[in-house]
């Protein structure tokens, strides 16, 4: 066919239109598949941050200008199983990272799960690893019951103990704001507190509002709490200062001084490393489902030195570890009491 | 605090380099990087057209394709954009600049193929960037671009003197080059 | 019926899009961090490539010559569209593993170059042949360069781990690896074929 302006239009035109009808029909027969899968997905990411559960009832909100979703986890019997809670973040070195955390009924953590992140590869994408140190700081723990930095989970650098990955400040701060933002999410849905007074943990006001809804978790006494944040060295007997457990230890006023011992117990002297002997030392109150928590990891969990992690390997327990805090002086001598 | 446009920049320019970190561009990286003067000209093209690319497509993306349900249609109408956008650029530097237009050659048209232009496009999206820091982020890459071109460019330049085994001349020792480069942008990592 | 299947022999070999034509590295670096990844996609684009191909063959006396190209990269860009839907909604993991990669497959020079070379010249069975001889190496390049890469940047091939310890230079799956890689295949590639 000749190249006259009436042709190539002509013929442009019918390519696109013939190409479009045909996309569009492909469209309608994958959209139920596609939409399936998603579902599937959806329940698969729910059943990876929750106990065993059979019905689940979702609520939309909005904190801090970002969509959160809630998923109120009800089991056989009706009885809450757990809360979901899917947030995002915008602050991701990479774009936006959506995560999903599981909290049990005390408001414990039970797993985080990034479900999706486009970060470095090799480094911020540990995150979206089964056992990353990020989950590792965090899990077992009630968030209110951590080091909180104007009423919001942090990384060390920014004064709170939720060890960052290597290399990948940026991306742990997004991954902490995720988290503070289902936190605080669930503490609306669980607990009544005030959605709008979410502030994105930098902004002073926040503070205030944080104790209460600290206080909404009914075990810890927000005006106590603060002081009795320990020293990590006073909790874990000196050798390194792994703080997980310390802030872990330096909860409750109302069961006292016990959940320092409780501490340095589960650490046992030589080492420190203790994120999830933190867990196991915490709250007498809510005692048994602590030690459920950590219990049901089955290996013993330890706070390694968080170098370059493979994207698909399964994670095997490792012979020897380092203890969580990167700089510390006797990080050889602690390696060594380990192996 | 929105994530900070320095971070955006840093982060496309070094530490995920388009070429030697995300893998888009690089046919044009081996095969136009052997001489410095064109792999400028060409990491110029390259900006200029990704910039504008990434404005509209962000538009269309906002206001067409989004509103109306449409957005499988996005690989369709980003690469029509962008076929569009090289024509556009052929014709303004044939007016503008004819010298560069005959040093670029059969590589001006290329840049539609070029996937990181399609990629820039598409992963702004992906990371639900707003439009500003979409910009920021495609203009960055392709500076990043343009940087490891000319880098590379520097570097086959002196290759070209060497001698290299017969098995490797060509494209292999350019892929050997080429990954020690990437290595060398991998030590951005804990740049922010 | 020899000259058909040398068709695909010559994709496969004498025309081995990877390592002759030194077409698709994109995809070809990017895709390959495991074998699976590196097959599948190989698979894709050998779809896209068949589909494109036929079409293109079907319609190439209509179009006229100027507006050629963009009419082929509608058609390509169509069949890219379906094929990442389809994959979508029956192989989520692999369509999230490749990502971007597979909207990329549009502007893969593989499919646009042998739509030029091949197809605008060719019958439609002639052209269905190529695709599948040039997917197919397409196809096998990537399933290497993700063999190589998966074993000694991950110790596991296909999913399963060989056991040989799980610390393994992590450079392989990353991008300084995926160069060497390929390149050291094109070179044994080349002795191969005799260069």
């Amino acid at each position: 066919m000749k190249s006259t302006l009436l042709n190539m239009t002509a013929v442009l035109f019918a390519v696109t239109l013939v190409a479009s009808a045909g996309v569009g029909a492909v469209h309608l027969i994958t959209e139920e598949p596609i939409a399936r899968a998603r579902a599937a997905a959806e329940v698969e990411a729910l059943e990876r941050v929750l106990p065993p559960f059979e019905h689940t009832v979702s609520q939309e909100l909005v904190i801090g200008d970002l969509p959160v979703t809630v998923y109120t986890a009800t089991d056989g019997e009706g009885r809450i199983a757990g809360y979901a809670v899917k947030s995002e973040t915008r602050r991701g070195f990479g774009g936006v990272i959506r995560m999903m955390t599981g909290f049990g009924p005390d408001g414990r953590v039970l797993n985080v799960n990034v479900l999706e992140q486009t970060e470095t590869p090799g480094l911020g994408t540990a995150m979206a690893e089964e056992d990353n140190v990020l989950l590792r700081c965090v899990q077992g723990r009630r968030p209110a019951e951590m080091q909180l930095v104007d009423g919001a989970v942090a990384v060390r650098k920014d004064g709170g103990d939720v060890d960052a990955l290597t290399a990948a400040t940026i991306s742990s701060r997004a991954w902490c704001d995720a988290l503070n933002r289902a936190w605080r999410a669930y503490e609306v849905v669980a607990n009544g507190a005030d959605a709008a007074t979410f502030a994105g943990g930098t902004d002073a006001s926040s503070g205030a509002t944080s104790t209460s809804s600290a206080g909404g978790a009914a075990e810890t006494d927000a005006a106590s709490g603060a002081t009795s944040q320990a020293d990590a060295s006073d909790a874990s007997s000196g050798a390194t200062s792994t703080s997980c457990a310390g802030g872990a230890a330096g909860t409750d006023a109302a069961s006292g001084a016990t959940s320092q011992a409780a501490a340095s117990d589960a650490s046992s002297g030589a080492t420190s490393t203790s994120c999830a002997g933190g867990a196991a030392g915490t709250d007498a109150a809510s005692g048994a489902t602590s030690q459920a928590d950590t219990a049901k990891h089955g290996r013993t969990p330890r706070c390694e030195r968080s170098g370059p992690t493979k994207r698909r390997a399964p994670r095997t327990p490792r012979q020897g570890s380092a203890p969580c805090e990167e700089d510390t002086a006797d990080h050889s001598a602690a390696n060594e009491a380990t192996r | 605090m929105e994530l900070s446009y320095f971070a955006i920049v840093i982060g496309a320019v070094f530490v995920n380099n388009v070429v030697l970190a995300q893998f888009l561009g690089i046919c044009p990286f081996l095969g136009v990087s052997s001489k410095v003067e064109t792999s400028l000209g060409m990491g110029a093209a390259v900006t200029f057209v990704m910039a504008i690319a990434s404005v509209v497509a962000w538009l269309l993306q906002t206001y067409l394709l989004v509103p109306f349900g449409i957005e499988y249609m996005q690989t369709i109408v980003f690469i029509l954009v962008i076929a569009a956008l090289v024509q556009m650029v052929e014709i303004i530097l044939k007016k503008v600049s004819p010298a560069l237009y005959q040093a670029l050659g059969i590589f001006l048209p290329l840049i539609t193929t070029n996937c990181a232009v399609l990629g820039v496009a598409i992963l702004m999206i992906q990371k639900e960037f707003s439009l500003l820091q979409g910009v920021v982020y495609s203009v960055s890459s392709a500076l990043g671009f343009a940087l490891a071109l000319v880098l590379f460019a520097g570097i086959r330049e002196r290759l070209d003197f060497e001698e290299v085994p017969a098995a490797f001349r060509g494209v292999p020792i350019a892929l050997v080059t080429a990954g020690i480069l990437a290595m060398a942008f991998m030590g951005f990592s804990g740049l922010v | 019926m020899m000259d058909k299947f040398r068709i695909v022999l010559d994709g496969i070999v004498r025309n081995n899009p990877t390592f002759v034509l030194v077409l698709g590295m994109c995809p070809t670096l990017g895709t390959t961090t495991s074998a699976v990844n590196g097959m599948g996609m190989g698979l894709a684009t050998m779809a896209v490539l068949i589909l494109s191909n036929v079409v293109i063959s079907l319609i190439k006396n209509v179009i006229p010559d100027k507006v050629r190209i963009p009419a082929f990269i509608v058609v390509i860009a169509s069949f890219v569209t379906v094929i990442q839907m389809l994959m979508q909604a029956y192989v989520p993991a692999l369509y999230e593993a490749l990502g971007v990669f597979i909207p990329l497959i549009v502007v893969n020079c593989i499919i646009l170059g042998r739509a030029e070379a091949f197809a605008s010249k060719n019958g439609p069975l002639d052209s269905a042949l190529d695709g599948v001889g040039v997917g197919l190496g397409f196809t096998a390049a990537l399933t290497a360069v993700g063999i190589v890469r998966e074993v000694l940047g991950s110790g596991a091939v296909f999913g399963m781990s060989l056991g040989i310890g799980d610390r393994m230079p992590l450079a392989f799956v990353l991008a300084p690896g995926a160069f060497f890689v390929l390149g050291y295949l094109m070179v044994l590639f080349n002795k191969i074929v005799g260069k």
